[in-house]
Formats: C-alpha cells, structure tokens, sequence
C-alpha cells in the first residue's frame, strides 16, 4: 500500500509508513490522532528518503506543480550576482545569500525563480517592499503577481507578502508553493514568524540579507530552515563598484531659548508628577498607571500634556526643522529621504511642510504612487518612520537626513543602505540631526556603532 | 480579546485565577451603562476622539483597569466609516504644488517666504490644507454604530476575555466534562474542529477527558496555538460541570496553571442553539435490545485518515468483551462526507467503524462497490434494529481487530 502524504495545518502528515528507521524518524507517531506527524519543512527530505528506497507514494501534500516561467525582460547579472545564484544552485537550492542593500538581492531572486520554475512565495517585512517585490517581479516574469497584506488578499502561483501576514496564513496555504524565499531574512528567527519556514512544505529555499548576524545568534535558524549560507559579500567590497560612495554629517541643534524654556516647564510638570505619585515609567506598568493617575485631577492632565509638549518639542524643535529647511534647499535638485521616529513626528512635519509621507497607515496604491513619484522626480522629498527602514528601492535617493530614531545598529545601516544606489558620480549624503539638550544626543552616539560609520567621516 | 496589560488574575501556590468581576456589581454595571452610552452617542465622531472619552471615563473609574478592559472589548465592536472619497486625491495635488512652490524657490529662501508662497498657490488658506491633510487617517475615521450588547452582556464578555487571556500563552489544556449531555459534548467537538485543533478524547466512567491541543503541538514548531485555544473556551461554558487547566506564562520568567470551572462566572457567547438528536435514533436507541450488544449514544470521535474527525451517531459495546462499534449515518445528502470518509478508510483503515448508508447513495457505478465493502451498512430511510444486530452478529464472528 502506497504511502500517503497529507498537509495538515503547517504539518507533514502520513497515516502509515513503512518500515525505514531512518524515515519513521523523521517523524512522531501521533498519539492523539494515530497518525504520523512532522513539520512542514521535512518534505524534501521525506519525499527523497521514500525515492530513495523505492517505496511508492501519494503525495496528497503539495498543491504546486512545475511553471512554465521565463524572463521576459533579460536580466544581465553583476558577478556578484552571478556568483550568489551558481552557490545556491550548488547547494541544491537551498541557502541564505548575504548582499548589501543596493547589490540586487531583489534580481537575484528573479534569476532564483525562473531557474527552479515553481510557485513561489516571497516573504519580506513591510508593505512597501511588498509593492517593490511585486512591480520587479511581474516585470520580469510577465506574469501576475498575487498580493497577501495590507488588507489585499490575491494569492496567485508567485505571491508577495509580509512577515506578519505570512505567519497567519502559512497553516493555510503552507503547501501551496515550491520556492519560499525571504527578504531580510534576518527577522525569521524571531519566535512569532519562524513558523513561516517550519510550517511551508516549500524543497527550495532563498534566504536574502544584508546583515544575518543577530545578537541572539538566531541566524543558526535561518540555516537550519533555509539552508546553509552559501555566498557573502560586504559592503566594503561594493562600495563605489555598485555602491555610491557616501559621506556622514552629524549636526547637533541648539533648543532656541523660547522653545529652551517650554520644554524645561513642560517636562518638570511632568516628571514632578510622576515623582509626586511614585509613578516609574521604566516599570512594567508605569506608563498604565500614568495614563490612569493623569486622568483623575486637573494637575495630572496638565503632567499628561507636558509629556507630549516636552516630546513634541525635542523630536521636532524649530530649530531642526530650519535645519532639515536648510538641508532640503542645499539639496533641492536631489531626492532627498527623512527618516522619523514616529508616526506623531512624521505628520507633524508633513503639515507643516506639505511634503508626502509614508507610514504603516498610508493605503497600498497610495504607497506605489508616492514610490513612483518619488522616483521620477516629481516629489523629491519623501517622509517616513520606520517603514522605509528595509529595502525599499528608491534609485534616486542621494540625501538621507535622520531627524530622530532610537539606538538600533542595524536601523542605521538599512538607513544608509537606503540612499547607496548606483549612479555615475553620485556621491550619497547622510545627515543625522538632533537636539543638543535633550534625551535626544546619546542616542546618536549608539547609532555611530558600526563598520560603516567607522570609517573616516568623508568615504 | 484582551491585551496582556489588561488582564487581571492572581498567582497562588502555581494556580493562576482570573479576578473575575461580579456581573451583579452595582457600580460596574453602572459603568458599563455609562461607557454603552458614550459609544451610542458617540455616533459621527472620530476613533481618536471616541477612544479618548472612553479613556477618561475609564481613568476616573475607581478600578481603572477593569474600566480599560470594558472599553476595549467596547472599541473593538464598534463600527467604524471608510476614508472619505477624494482625500488622496487632494492630498496628491497639495503635494505637487507644494513640490513646484520648492522647485521655484532661491537658495537662501526662508521657510517663512516658502510658507508665503505656498498660501498664494494653494487654492484654500494653508491651515485649512494642513488641517485636511491626512484627515482619513484611521485615527479620523468616523464611528457608524457598534455591535450592540447589553450592560450585564458586556461583563459577561469581560469575565470571558479575562480567563481567555492567560489561554493566549499556553500549548494545550485539559477539560473534564461532567456527565455532560449528548447534545453539548457534539457542539464542543465541533467547535474543536473550527478551531482548527486536536484532541485526545477518552470516556471517564459519564465524564470525558480532553486534551486539547494544536495539530503540530507535540512537534518543536515555534507555532503557537494561544488563539485557538482561547477561542476554543468560548464554547466550553456550553457544557453545564466543566473543570480546565492549562499551564500558561504568568509573567515573563514565571509559569502557573490555570484553572477554570463551572462555578466561575463564564458564559458562551456562541449562539445557544444546541442541535437535535433526530428522531430515528432516538427510536433505535430505545427500541435496540440486544443480548450481546448495548446502544451507547455518546460515542467517542474517532480520528479517520489524515485529519479527519468523526463523530460517531453512536456506538454498540459487546457486553462481555467490550469491543465497540461505532456506526456514522449518512443519509441522501451527504455523498461528498461519505466519499470523504471512504477515502479516509482507505488511507487508514479502521475496522471499529460501521458506515449507515442510505440507498440512495448506492446509485450506478457506487453500487456493487458500496454493497461489497465490509464496513457498510446498506439501509432505506434509517438503519433498522434487525440489520444492524445481524451485522453486529456477524462481527461477534470475527476476531476483533488489535485496539477494537
């Protein structure tokens, strides 16, 4: 009797098997449903044991077959390129290739799908990249590229999605394709999107990323889910080749003595009354009971709108929006990106300047138009917080100005990676701006940590 | 559901128990008028607006956190309008004449003269514009109505919310059901299998075992099935003496067990309706006698090929040996179940399964194949007393399979 494979919500499932140790240990007898049971991504090596021993089988499993898929716009591979893609296909395609941002990870992944020709899924962290991935794709594949996120939901043989969206439909539609390939692959260890790859039947496997280390040595996950890292290359080594080279200008502005005196009132009404009711926001419940405490008197509803004034007033002073001013005129005929900290600083700006702004609330086909703008030229200011973070192809962006953001690292290197794109005589710009006297300043000093901002301030 | 800042519970001894609220509680039942009322009248106003009045009743409640919740279980039902049309749209021109006002502009410009120039194109004053902007943000979308519930309903939501939280957290549980009824255990199994989870059911004497969990639970995927099984709760108040425990995360670094039973203040929102037991088997129930064999009503699910779930109409056990048969009835409607479960059987074999077939499946090319399988029962209408103790005899023949 031929042996069955079934899909069952992220799991590989058989009713009987025959007799191999080395197969039966793939798997766990079931003992609440009498069946034999595995995760997802032991497909491959379950359906090569049973060809292996010559054993038949119906494979109730998967619901891909082989596609007819071609280039239909040629693509001319960088050696880098070139080389990533021959190490994957060595490695029986299965691998993590690590490129910086501006390498042409998104290209390389074309390349990955016409050559092994299956339904595939492409998983990547926002929208935006959502969007890009879908316009490159169905450019070059000339077929219609289906959409899940950002309140679309168009599965079709090759698929785009985010992380999040991923991680509640991978028991649903797990065996649906045959390539899973994930962008900044470096967010798959995270426990709440691993099922993304643990759950997916998919044999073939592309992991993309500029940065794989993590500070939790999750990387080991993405090898373990996604195969072995199979090509690196750096972005020193890129770097005015394929990379535009690139300067880093860190400007501290001084709170004028007006807005000096409001934020020093603002922020000692509020902390008073922090101190006054034992409230310490560092605790777990802190910022809870401020809400609540701030809400029962007069005195802690003024502490509620000193918070958000002395707020406010560091993440966009006057001062620096005449910097950020100064700097848009500097740089009027470039394209220029300003990274926030929050969605209530980029709308902020955006009123008060009139300059567009994507964030995680701007609609899909509002993001493409913007993108599309912004790279032609129409728009040469874009604003965003964090959503721009990853990947997002913006060809022409020469100018990136920080306006305000936390400490992470890597944030920074996706920032700069942001604005490295190749052009002839192009040389990129970074401009960090913050505030001298506030929380603001030690925070640029922990962005500073890495090898790209190690080098002399002008590259 | 509620968020974890929100849940209320107590840790003693290993045992977390949720601070469930009194639903008689004159002041909280007072509040939850109040807070009902807010969002009624608060049809026409913006989300941030609503959310921020909820939030101030809530501050100012003498337990602020139990008003929190209320008022997120509120929120979450209300119903709230699209974009207006043309937002984006105007947004978009705003946007080009913004751009073409910079373009024009010399190098040593000020953002006084831009803001100057900017209110001479514009075709409404500059603080209009900015105040329009981004006006469909969701923080801007207008309240239309909400789900509507009852003072004491709404509480009865919140005691709910409060015992599903810590289920967010967990892996699996385990639910004793008292003597339950036929009807209510039916319902519970089928709001199992919505919920897309597993279990391993045994008979305790009248009580069933279950351990509930995931379907890749006994497997180290990092999936979690918090969600699941907190939903799975919601029918579990279905069943009138009920006792679960499960082992959840108390806190970050602390893991508890957490108990529930009939006596805690839980009530199903599912719809009541519990399902018949239709009449013909209730009259075969009765009128089955049988030395050899008893007629059980609650028979146990029995897992069927890869994932399936069946649970039996009932279930005949040899008095002596207690080998049992379970039979499943399909009537003229249900040929794809029955070719579903056909295909199961083969996958799987399970010899303890009769399957009842009315003969207006028996149809053509199905015909020979269905009389000549070993495992149906071929009937018109509804199985008969007579045939089913022949088959049963028959059975008593040949030797029980392993596990029967």
């Amino acid at each position: 009797m031929a042996t069955e494979l079934h899909f069952d919500c992220g799991t590989l499932v058989a009713p009987m098997l025959p007799d191999d140790a080395r197969l039966r240990a793939l798997f766990q007898k079931d003992a609440r449903t009498g069946v034999y049971r595995t995760e997802a991504w032991h497909y491959r090596e379950v359906v090569l044991r049973l060809r292996e021993l010559g054993e038949p089988y119906e494979d109730r499993a998967k619901r891909f077959e082989p596609l007819a898929l071609e280039l239909k716009v040629p693509i001319e591979p960088f050696p880098h390129q070139r080389a990533a893609l021959e190490a994957w296909t060595q490695a029986k395609g299965r691998g993590l290739v690590e490129l910086p941002t501006g390498a042409g990870k998104t290209l390389l992944a074309v390349l990955a799908i016409a050559q092994v020709k299956r339904p595939t899924l492409v998983v990547v962290p926002t929208l935006d990249l959502m969007v890009q991935w879908q316009t490159v794709l169905a450019k070059h594949l000339g077929v219609a590229v289906g959409l899940l996120g950002g309140g679309v939901n168009d599965r079709q043989p090759l698929t785009v999605t985010t992380y999040d969206s991923a991680t509640a439909q991978t028991e649903f539609h797990g065996n649906c394709f045959g390539l899973l390939i994930c962008d900044e692959c470096h967010h798959l260890p995270a426990p709440s999107y691993r099922f993304i790859a643990e759950g997916s039947l998919a044999p073939y496997r592309l992991g993309l990323s500029a940065t794989l280390e993590r500070t939790d040595g999750g990387e080991r996950v993405c090898e373990e889910l996604l195969g072995p890292r199979v090509y690196r290359a750096d972005i020193r080594e890129l770097q005015g080749r394929y990379l535009a080279p690139y300067e880093v200008r860190r400007i501290e502005v001084q709170l004028p003595p007006e807005e000096k005196v409001r934020y020093d009132e603002a922020r000692a009404r509020y902390v008073g009354f922090l101190r006054k009711n034992g409230i310490s926001l560092s605790a777990p419940e802190g910022w809870a009971r401020f809400l609540a405490q701030s809400q029962r008197s007069d005195e802690g509803r003024a502490a509620y709108r000193g918070y958000r004034e002395q707020k406010r007033i560091a993440l966009t002073s006057i001062a620096k929006v005449d910097v950020l001013w100064r700097i848009l005129l500097d740089h009027r005929g470039d394209r220029v990106l300003v990274f926030t900290e929050d969605n209530e600083t980029v709308y902020t700006l955006a009123r008060r300047l009139l300059l567009p702004v994507i964030t995680h609330h701007t609609p899909v086909p509002e993001r493409k138009t913007l993108l599309a703008a912004f790279a032609s030229g129409e728009l040469p200011v874009l604003l965003t917080s964090k959503v721009l973070n990853e990947g997002v192809d913006v060809p022409d962006a020469r100018v990136g100005v920080i306006l305000s953001g936390n400490g992470s690292v890597r944030e920074h290197v996706q920032r700069l990676g942001r604005i490295l794109r190749q052009r002839p005589g192009k040389r990129a710009m970074l401009y960090e701006v913050c505030s001298a006297q506030t929380a603001e300043s030690g925070i640029s000093e922990r962005r500073r940590q890495h090898s790209a901002y190690q080098e002399s301030e002008e590259c | 559901m509620l968020t974890r800042d929100l849940l209320l519970f107590r840790v003693r001894e290993g045992r977390l128990r949720p601070s469930f609220i009194k639903r008689e509680d004159p002041e909280l039942v007072a509040l939850a008028k109040e807070l009902i009322a807010e969002v009624e009248g608060a049809t026409g106003q913006t989300r941030d607006e609503v959310e921020e009045a909820l939030s101030l009743r809530a501050g100012a409640f003498s337990r602020p956190r139990v008003a929190r919740g209320l008022v997120k279980l509120l929120v979450d039902r209300a119903l709230f309008d699209e974009a207006a049309e043309g937002v984006a749209e105007t947004r978009w021109d705003r946007f080009q004449v913004a751009a073409q006002v910079l373009r024009g502009l010399s190098p040593d410009s000020t953002l006084e003269a831009y803001e100057a120039r900017l209110a001479e194109a514009l075709p409404a004053p500059l603080p209009e514009v900015r105040e329009a902007l981004y006006v469909d943000l969701p923080g801007n979308r207008r309240l239309l109505g909400w789900e509507e519930l009852a003072p004491t309903d709404l509480l009865d939501r919140y005691n709910l919310a409060l015992a599903q939280g810590p289920l967010m957290g967990a892996r699996r549980l385990t639910l004793r059901a008292r003597a339950p009824e036929l009807l209510r255990v039916r319902k519970l199994l089928r709001w199992l299998k919505f919920c897309r989870l597993v279990a391993e059911v045994r008979r305790d004497g009248e009580d069933w075992a279950l351990e509930v969990e995931g379907p890749g639970a006994l497997l180290s995927l990092q999936k979690k099935y918090g969600l699941q099984l907190a939903s799975f709760l919601s029918v579990v108040p279905v069943l009138e003496r009920w006792e679960l425990m499960a082992e959840v995360e108390a806190s970050a670094r602390r893991r508890a067990v957490l108990v529930l039973d009939h006596r805690d203040p839980l009530v199903s929102p599912l719809p009541a309706a519990l399902g018949h037991i239709p009449a013909e088997v209730a009259t075969l129930a009765e009128s089955f006698k049988d030395a050899e064999w008893e007629l059980d009503l609650m028979a146990l699910p029995r897992h069927t090929g890869a994932a399936g779930l069946c649970v039996p109409d009932l279930t005949f056990r040899h008095r002596e040996t207690g080998r049992e048969v379970a039979l499943e009835l399909f009537h003229a409607w249900h040929a794809g179940p029955l070719a579903r479960r056909l295909g199961e059987l083969r996958s799987r074999p399970d010899p303890g399964l009769l399957l009842g077939v009315d003969r207006a499946l028996a149809r053509g090319e199905e015909r020979d194949a269905l009389e000549a399988h070993p495992q149906v029962v071929l009937f018109n209408g509804f199985p008969s007393a007579r045939r089913l103790r022949d088959r049963l005899a028959r059975l008593t023949e040949e030797p029980a399979p392993a596990g029967a």
